[in-house]
C-alpha cells in the first residue's frame, strides 16, 4: 500500500493530537480514514495486524506502522522538519529535553485529571453510563488548580511554553485542555491570566482550526 | 566533563530508570543527592524553586534543570550517547518513531498495570500503608497479562523491542518490571518465553549489576 494514511476518529483527542502535528508541519499528502472503536473497526484482525494494541491512531507511512499519538506526533514532527521553517522538536539536547518534559507532564499529570473531570461532568450524561460522582470530579479539578498554578507561573513572561515559540510541548495540550469547557471547568484557565492568554495564542493556529473543521466536516 | 547532578530516592523506579541510563551511557562522575518524596523532600522551597511539581528524579546539568524520568533518559542519550558511541535513541527516523511508540507504550499500558500490582503487593507494606488490597491485584493483573501477550507475540524473534540492538525502549520497562519480581508477580514472565528471555538478557547486563549495587532496593 502506496502512501500516507492515518488511521483514527477525529473526535478522539489523541487522533486530534497526530492530525494537529500533520497540518502544522504543512503535510498535505495523507489520507485520514475514520475508524471507530465502538464500532469496533479498530478490533479486526487487518487493524490488530497493524497495531495490536486496538488503540487509535495509527499510523501506516508505505506499509511501516507506528502507533501512539505522542510517537507520531514527533515522528511527523522529525520527518518534515527539512520542509517547513518550523520547529516543533527543538534545536539541541537542551531544548529538546525541556519540549519532552512538558509533553510528559502534561501526559503524565494533566491528562489524567482532565479526563476525569470530562468524565464526571460531560461523558457520564452524554453517554448514559451512570451517575457523575461530584466528588471525585472535584477532586480532580483541585488537583490541575494546583498544576496550573505551576503552569502560570512558569508562563509570566513567556508567550510558548519552551523556546519562544510553539513546539510539541504546547501542541500536545491542545487535544484534552480543548475538553474543559465542556466539562464545567473552563474557569480553570480564563482565572488564570497567563494561561488564558497563552491558550487564545495556541488555540487560535490555522492548524489548530483546520482539527476543528475536520470533524465537522466529517459529521 | 559537565557537572551532572540527580535527585531523588534510589528505591523508585522513576529515579532508577535515570541511573540505569546513566550507567549505559558509561557516565560515572555524577553527583547524586538522595531526595525522599514521599516523605516531603520534594516539596521543599529549595527543590521546588528547581522542580516546580516537587516530583523527583530531577537532573541538573550545569545548573540546567530537567525532569520527568523518560524526558532526562533522552536528554542523556541525545547530549551524551554520540560522544560516547552509544546509541539508544534508534538509528533512523522510523527507528526512532518506534522507540517513542515503546515508551509510550509503556507509560500508558505496562507501567501503569505494573505499579498497581506493586504498589499493593510492595510499597504498601515499605511504607506502613496496610495490607495489599488482593482484588486490585487481580484486576491489574489480568489487564497486565492481555498486554504482556502482545508484548511475547512482539518478541518473537527479537531480542529487542526495536532494532538489533538495546534502545531506551527496553531500558525504560526494566525497572517497573525488577518491581513486579518483588511483588510476587515474575511467574506472568516465566510463562512467555520471549519476555523470560528479553527479562534476562537485559538484567544480565553489567549497568543494571551496577544499578543494583549503587541503588540496592531496601525492600526485598
Amino acid at each position: 500500500m502506496g502512501g500516507v494514511t492515518l488511521y483514527g476518529h477525529p473526535q478522539s483527542p489523541y487522533v486530534r493530537r497526530a492530525l494537529m502535528a500533520f497540518y502544522e508541519m504543512g503535510v498535505q499528502d495523507f489520507d485520514f480514514k475514520v475508524v471507530s472503536s465502538s464500532k469496533g473497526d479498530t478490533k479486526t484482525d487487518e487493524y490488530l495486524a497493524m497495531n495490536p494494541f486496538a488503540k487509535m491512531p495509527l499510523l501506516d507511512d508505505n506499509g511501516q506502522y507506528l502507533y501512539e499519538s505522542r510517537a507520531i506526533m514527533r515522528y511527523i514532527a522529525e520527518k518534515h522538519a527539512g520542509e517547513s521553517s518550523s520547529d516543533l522538536v527543538g534545536k539541541d539536547p537542551l531544548e529538546r529535553a525541556l519540549v519532552n518534559q512538558w509533553v510528559d507532564v502534561e501526559g503524565h499529570s494533566v491528562t489524567e485529571q482532565v479526563a476525569v473531570v470530562v468524565e464526571e461532568n460531560f461523558l457520564k450524561k452524554l453517554m448514559g453510563t451512570g451517575e457523575p460522582d461530584k466528588d471525585r470530579a472535584d477532586a480532580a479539578k483541585e488537583k490541575l488548580a494546583r498544576l496550573f498554578d505551576v503552569y502560570e507561573k512558569h508562563l509570566e513572561g513567556r508567550e510558548y511554553l519552551v523556546g519562544g515559540r510553539f513546539t510539541l510541548a504546547d501542541l500536545t495540550h491542545l487535544p484534552y485542555t480543548e475538553l474543559l469547557p465542556h466539562a464545567g471547568a473552563a474557569e480553570l484557565i480564563s482565572s488564570r491570566p497567563n494561561m488564558s492568554k497563552w491558550w487564545e495564542r495556541i488555540s487560535s493556529r490555522p492548524a489548530w482550526k483546520k482539527v476543528q473543521q475536520l470533524e465537522a466536516k466529517l459529521s | 566533563m559537565a557537572s551532572l547532578k540527580l535527585y531523588g530516592m534510589g528505591y523508585s523506579p522513576f529515579v532508577r530508570r535515570v541511573l540505569l541510563t546513566l550507567h549505559e551511557l558509561g557516565i560515572e562522575d555524577y553527583e547524586w543527592e538522595q531526595v525522599d518524596a514521599p516523605k516531603g523532600e520534594a516539596r521543599t522551597p529549595a527543590f521546588l524553586a528547581k522542580q516546580p511539581f516537587g516530583k523527583v528524579p530531577l537532573l541538573e546539568d550545569d545548573g540546567e534543570c530537567i525532569w520527568e524520568s523518560r524526558a532526562i533518559m533522552r536528554y542523556l542519550a541525545d547530549k551524551y550517547g554520540p560522544e560516547r558511541g552509544v546509541n539508544l535513541l534508534g538509528r533512523d527516523a522510523l527507528e526512532r518513531g518506534r522507540v517513542n511508540q515503546w515508551i509510550e507504550t509503556e507509560v500508558n499500558g505496562y507501567s501503569p498495570e505494573a505499579l498497581a500490582i506493586t504498589f499493593e503487593r510492595v510499597f504498601k507494606k515499605f511504607r506502613n500503608m496496610g495490607e495489599p488490597d488482593e482484588e486490585k491485584v487481580a484486576a491489574a493483573t489480568k489487564k497486565f497479562e492481555k498486554i504482556l501477550d502482545v508484548y511475547e507475540k512482539h518478541l518473537e524473534g527479537r531480542e529487542y523491542l526495536v532494532g538489533d540492538s538495546m534502545t531506551l525502549a527496553d531500558l525504560t520497562h526494566l525497572p517497573v518490571t525488577e518491581h513486579l519480581k518483588v511483588a510476587g508477580a515474575g511467574h506472568l514472565f516465566d510463562s512467555r518465553p520471549n519476555l523470560k528471555a528479553w527479562r534476562s538478557r537485559l538484567f544480565s547486563r553489567p549497568a543494571w549489576q551496577k544499578l543494583k549495587e549503587v541503588a540496592p532496593l531496601p525492600m526485598v
